[in-house]
């Protein structure tokens, strides 16, 4: 019959639909400039920082101190030089592709555990969610930097111990946000008639579930990119976050801030190149939750389980 | 409402102990807590003494029922930069910060509450698209760099503000503009995003078809019901009001619970680090309970139910 | 005061539109003081957006065309604080769903009050007492201690009760009813129909009723208008129409309502679908589901046209129809 073919169809997969969707993207102006300079930027450091990396740990003790906007030293120094004459534009350059693989890095390992772990939980309820939320409230009740700053503080500071640690602060929010989807999707007609035919579990999850979780976990994802990469920042510039020769561009903030009055430019270009990074992919993740629902462009933040307790 | 109550109640004692947990095994982790309790120049004689008196010798199970009746009675060992108990300079610290989160809350909330609602009575509009940039910019700017340009602008080129410190009242400015900067963006999104709900809701168009002014419709009407969510998230930020203090007081050498913590992981002072963390976690676990409290004023459906 | 010749509210041309979507294509329908007017249509008819277009309720993106007089003065395009003004002592309404329609933070009394306090500047004392009589006016018992409850403490009926005492506490010249009793149980729906006309015959005032239940209709209005996609297919008075229709949708109508007809075996679905609001119909918009649809039903759309004494029809063939 009609009906009940249409009721075990499937929704569609938002995936195949790159076209349609850069089409809408190029009607935005905020966002297409956002997504080019993200492209730009990763392009950059990826290519660039190779390049560059002997460059950009050249001491010049003649040009200690060099004044940003003139060419006198070629395009090399044009953002100036920092207190031991070393260019501020190829330490930015190689800064970018640390900041990029850790910001990376957590949001990777972050949004597929969390998923993980959120669609395991949900679909199976019980026990087992109850302890993982509980879980995901102590992380929550810890304030992030604190976490880190303990944790980080007992391990050595490098690229993966920064990684682990922000990752496991930022997993209860793709825990929440997979869970919540997957609790509603459990009732939906199409899992229900898999479950009648027979398909196990994990097929369920892995065929009926996930393809619908991942597009609302990408969004969150592009989200997060930006708050990553400000903590982690934020962590480099404390000190115990990254150091040296591991450079991020928090590390530049914070060497820079020695010589605040004297070469400013070594502090604050690294922060805006923080800013812009951060402001394109929250204005394109904004941009993806307006295109998948008009009405709520902006609030995202899935219903916690203090409102879902207060609620029932 | 008391059902409500006792299951956040029993949620708040299994955080405690998770905590706990967390701050027990964090002096684990790298094998020796004598290594991180004890300078960096303690003799073998130093360290053997240090795991007997602590009990270090003994099975975890017997470690860590110790470590919890000493952590109930705040009792986490000497700090070694400060001679005195670590949890009386972890715990003096806290009227500080709760100062200053409490003073940084009321503005934020007085500031993105306008905000996010402007920008729901005309979604898609010019002052809304204005309204959604501006929120995302500031949540986009690091806030420890903003500090320090604050810094470089206001005290040391036009030297109206004092660099650092805790003294007259415009030593407050900076360091309670730095901990508002991400809570106002992320708390403006989300009444914004709340209110649109509300604001679209069957009471919002019914009270309008009693005549009343956009105003009634959009503060009395629609904002008490948007209130759940922003509680939710004004709570979450209050609590991660703490990520600013660290910030703050590295910057503006402002005392405090962020200037106990960076002072203590300069010092390596591992016990101030760990009844940090505790104290911190106490004060978060009393906030969340002071948010559901407001919850059930909030929301007569929680309150009688 | 308006003359009694002179109509209430007299609506011409009104047309809503969403994006590309055409709810309401052009309707014209009026409301004598005190006279009761249901409207009549299946969902998505257009009949609720007619109700909040009057109300001028209707939000952006959402357009608005056409005229909407009330008193003899045109609603559309008028800034929201000269609606204001109107809403409430002019025109009041009341919505379907009653638990959406309250708001869930505020006591039902409190609400009641906030109408009196800020529309007509009374002191709470008094309000208190106006609140507590217009709650037993519309038949809540006990409505001294009940003033302090919320509205999940009420039955969906009381609600409804509750809603009706907000919508005639500013003695509304024209309550706009919008299928006030399509959630609740038969047995409270007769009450609250019982109320409604009770109340209009204490006050006067006129009620244009929105419904899909041709039974429900019969009981509080004397005329009838028979929406069908967005426009109005017959109007007249309503014990006429039952008589007698002269629409081919009408008497569908008829046919297929329970409590029309004699035996439930007479009932007849009708077959088909609405057409669908984006598109642009020509000719009959009813003539895909019309048992007597012909070839010019589909090429010439028919005008509202005056049929017999008192009775509009658009229907080519209206004569035959109604003496089948």
């Amino acid at each position: 019959m009609a009906i009940s073919d249409l009721a075990v169809t499937r929704p569609a997969r938002s995936s195949g639909r790159i076209g349609e969707t850069l089409a809408q993207l190029s009607r935005s102006p905020l966002a297409f400039i956002s997504a080019i300079v993200l492209v730009a930027l990763v392009l950059v450091a990826v290519i660039g920082a190779p390049l560059l990396r002997d460059f950009a740990n050249t001491q010049n003790l003649r040009l200690r101190f060099f004044p940003p906007f003139s060419l006198e030293h070629g395009w090399g120094y044009v953002l100036g030089a920092d207190a031991l004459g070393r260019s501020i534009l190829a330490q930015l350059i190689v800064g970018a592709r640390t900041s990029f693989l850790v910001a990376g890095a957590t949001v990777a390992v972050a949004s597929i555990t969390g998923m993980t772990i959120g669609m395991v939980s949900g679909y199976f309820g019980g026990i087992v969610d109850a302890v993982l939320m509980r879980i995901s409230d102590i992380i929550v009740t810890v304030p992030s930097l604190l976490l880190a700053l303990a944790v980080l503080f007992v391990l050595e500071p490098s690229v993966v111990n920064l990684v682990l640690v922000l990752a496991i602060a930022r997993l209860p929010v793709y825990l929440r946000v997979s869970r919540a989807q997957t609790l509603e999707l459990r009732e939906r007609v199409f899992v229900e008639s898999s479950r009648a035919l027979g398909t196990s579990d994990a097929a369920i999850i892995w065929r009926d579930i996930r393809p619908l979780v991942v597009p609302t976990v990408m969004t969150v994802a592009m989200l997060e990119l930006a708050s990553v990469m400000l903590a982690a920042a934020g962590l480099s510039f404390l000190g115990v976050g990254l150091q040296r020769p591991d450079v991020d561009w928090g590390t530049l903030v914070s060497e820079g801030r020695e010589y605040l009055t004297r070469a400013w430019w070594a502090t604050v270009f690294p922060g805006t190149a923080i800013l812009i990074t951060a402001l394109s992919a929250n204005l394109l993740s904004n941009w993806m939750r307006a295109n998948a629902d008009p009405l709520q462009a902006a609030a995202m933040e899935p219903t916690s389980s203090r409102e879902e307790a207060a609620r029932s | 409402m008391l059902k409500f109550l006792s299951v956040r109640l029993t949620t708040s004692l299994v955080a405690l102990l998770g905590v706990m947990v967390m701050v027990f095994f964090l002096a684990r982790l790298t094998g020796s807590p004598a290594a991180l309790y004890l300078p960096v120049d303690a003799t073998d004689a130093m360290v053997e003494a240090f795991n007997r008196q602590n009990g270090l010798d003994q099975p975890l199970l017997v470690q860590f029922t110790n470590f919890v009746s000493n952590a109930l009675r705040f009792d986490f060992g000497q700090s070694i930069a400060q001679q005195r108990p670590a949890s009386v300079a972890a715990l003096s610290a806290m009227p500080q910060t709760i100062l200053l989160a409490a003073i940084s809350m009321g503005l934020t909330l007085l500031l993105a509450i306008p905000l996010g609602t402007f920008a729901a009575l005309r979604p898609n509009s010019a002052i809304d698209r204005a309204i959604t940039t501006f929120s995302l910019f500031v949540a986009s700017i690091p806030d420890f760099w903003f500090a320090l340009v604050c810094v470089l602008v206001f005290s040391v080129n036009l030297g109206w503000l004092p660099t650092s410190g805790q003294g007259s009242l415009l030593s407050w400015i900076l360091p309670v503009a730095t901990v508002m900067l991400h809570p106002v963006g992320v708390i403006t999104q989300v009444v914004r995003g709340a209110m649109l709900e509300t604001l679209n809701a069957g009471y919002v168009q019914n009270a309008r078809a009693r005549g009343y002014s956009w105003k009634r419709l959009a503060f009395r009407h629609a904002l008490r019901n948007a209130a759940l969510p922003i509680i939710t998230i004004a709570g979450d930020r209050a609590g991660g009001m703490v990520n600013g203090a660290v910030i703050v007081s590295a910057v503006f050498a402002w005392p405090g619970i962020g200037q106990v913590l960076v002072d203590a992981v300069y010092n390596r002072d591992f016990a101030v680090i760990q009844a940090g963390v505790f104290v911190v976690g106490i004060a978060v676990i009393l906030l969340n309970i002071l948010v559901d409290l407001i919850y059930a004023v909030a929301d007569p459906r929680i309150r009688i139910s | 005061m308006t003359a009694p010749s002179q109509p209430l509210l007299e609506i011409a041309g009104l047309k809503v539109q969403f994006g590309q979507t055409k709810a309401v294509r052009g309707i014209d329908l009026s409301v004598m003081p005190g006279e009761a007017v249901a409207v009549l249509g299946e969902s998505g008819s257009g009949k609720s957006v007619t109700g909040k277009a009057i109300m001028g309720l209707i939000n952006r993106p959402g357009r608005v065309e056409g005229t909407v007089a009330f008193e003899g003065r045109n609603l559309v395009g008028r800034s929201e604080r000269d609606l204001a003004a109107i809403r409430g002592p002019g025109i009041a309404m009341v919505f379907q769903d009653s638990l959406d329609a309250l708001n869930p933070v505020y006591s039902v009394g409190n609400q009641i009050m906030e109408i009196l306090t800020v529309r007509l500047g009374w002191d709470r004392g008094r309000a208190r007492e106006e609140a507590i009589r217009l709650m037993e006016q519309v038949g809540i018992k006990e409505a001294e201690t009940r003033l302090g409850d919320y509205p999940h403490q009420f039955s969906g009926g009381m609600r409804q009760r509750i809603c009706i005492a907000m919508a005639i506490a500013l003695k509304p010249r024209l309550l706009i009813a919008d299928e006030p009793t399509t959630a609740l149980d038969v047995t409270v729906q007769a009450g609250i129909l019982r109320l409604i006309n009770a109340l209009r015959q204490e006050s006067g005032m006129a009620l244009l009723f929105v419904t899909h239940d041709l039974a429900v209709a019969r009981q509080v209005a004397t005329s009838l208008v028979v929406m069908y996609a967005g426009r109005v297919v017959e109007r007249g008075k309503i014990d006429e129409i039952f008589a007698r229709p002269s629409h081919p949708y009408t008497r569908a109508l008829l046919a297929s309502n329970p409590g029309a007809v004699a035996h439930w075996s007479q009932l007849q679905p009708i077959a088909g679908n609405p057409p669908d609001k984006a598109t642009k119909v020509t000719g009959c918009a009813f003539a895909p589901r019309c048992p007597r649809a012909e070839p010019r039903c589909r090429a010439e759309a028919p005008e509202l046209r005056d049929v017999m004494p008192g009775r509009q029809s658009r229907c080519h063939f209206a004569e035959e129809v109604a003496h089948v």
